[in-house]
């Protein structure tokens, strides 16, 4: 075990300690990817991607791959369930997204805004990533601004705020993809950093 | 008035052994979390976390719970109610000590 003094753990042991057994499930970077793969697919694919038929599997070979990752995860550095206020927490923060999302592109089918409101809120939600990540994920903060100017970049005339993200092929789509393969592996190499080497070479399921 | 000192030999040394402060930090930052991870997260070679568990189990800190997930054996850690209240009380003890020593100085100790 990482100590700074022979009687108390250091404080940033401590901190990593509380940080990895916290954020243990959104840290599972890996897991993240293949949505990424399934944006990138989705602004290579073109008008392919307007067809159900095309749209539904892939989002569901993305979800499939999703938990099929977190096994991986389970049987690499173990499971924890989550304190249900941090559940809580994260829940009311993807519904707030949610609405905001929706709120978001409702307003740009009725108005002809500056600016593009999803882009904006996806960039917020980094932000809160970010700001919560105790200075581990300072990528986040990086993605957030890149979000913040792609939601400004209509105001310069050179794109509508529609374009962003629709129609086929969309400068949203890749920046999403960009995002998800990035951000999950940064976030893969952190939670592995992380972890301590392990001391008992082989795979342990009880020694207890 | 009570000095880093006597704020020392307050310390509960079941909890204030570094694994078993760590192992139990841990546990409070969730519900429960299973042996690996805490071997994992801890560093601690199997032997030393299961001998570990035991002591704080004895002293009725954590819960040890032995399941099965599907066919595979798992064994899943949680604080007791008296494990949540000591490590909190733990660690406030420890920030105490911490901002006592900043300030404590030997000539205020003396007295006149």
């Amino acid at each position: 075990m990482q100590t700074g003094h022979p009687q108390v753990p250091a404080r940033d042991d401590i901190e990593r300690l509380r940080f990895v057994t916290e954020n243990y499930t959104q840290i599972q970077g890996l897991r993240l990817v293949p949505f990424g793969l399934f944006f990138l697919a989705k602004g290579l694919g073109g008008e392919a991607f307007t067809d159900k038929w095309v749209l539904f599997p892939s989002l569901l070979a993305a979800f499939l791959l999703f938990f099929l990752i977190g096994r991986y995860y389970e049987s690499r550095f173990g499971r924890v369930r989550r304190k249900t206020s941090c559940l809580v927490k994260d829940a009311l923060a993807a519904g707030l997204t949610l609405i905001l999302i929706t709120a978001g592109v409702q307003l740009e089918n009725s108005y002809d805004l500056p600016f593009n409101l999803v882009a904006l809120v996806v960039g917020g939600l980094f932000f809160y990533i970010h700001l919560h990540s105790v200075g581990r994920r300072s990528h986040y903060g990086w993605l957030a601004l890149l979000f913040v100017l792609l939601g400004l970049l209509p105001a310069t005339g050179w794109v509508t705020a529609e374009q962003i993200f629709a129609p086929q092929p969309t400068i949203g789509d890749f920046m999403l993809a960009g995002a998800y393969i990035l951000g999950g592996v940064l976030d893969h190499r952190m939670l592995a950093r992380s972890f301590p080497p392990d001391p008992d070479e082989e795979s342990d399921d009880d020694a207890f | 008035m009570t000095t880093p000192f006597d704020e020392i030999a307050g310390l509960n040394k079941i909890i204030h052994e570094p694994a078993r402060l760590a192992i139990l930090t841990a546990l409070s930052s969730c519900k429960k979390a299973d042996f690996l991870f805490l071997r994992r997260l801890t560093g601690l070679t199997k032997g030393n976390l299961s001998a570990h568990l035991a002591k704080l189990e004895q002293s009725s800190l954590v819960d040890i719970e032995k399941t099965f997930l599907g066919k595979k054996p798992a064994t899943f850690v949680r604080l007791t109610d008296e494990g949540w209240s000591q490590i909190e009380a733990h660690w406030k003890r420890l920030e105490n000590l911490r901002n006592g020593a900043r300030h404590w100085s030997p000539e205020e100790e003396a007295g006149p």
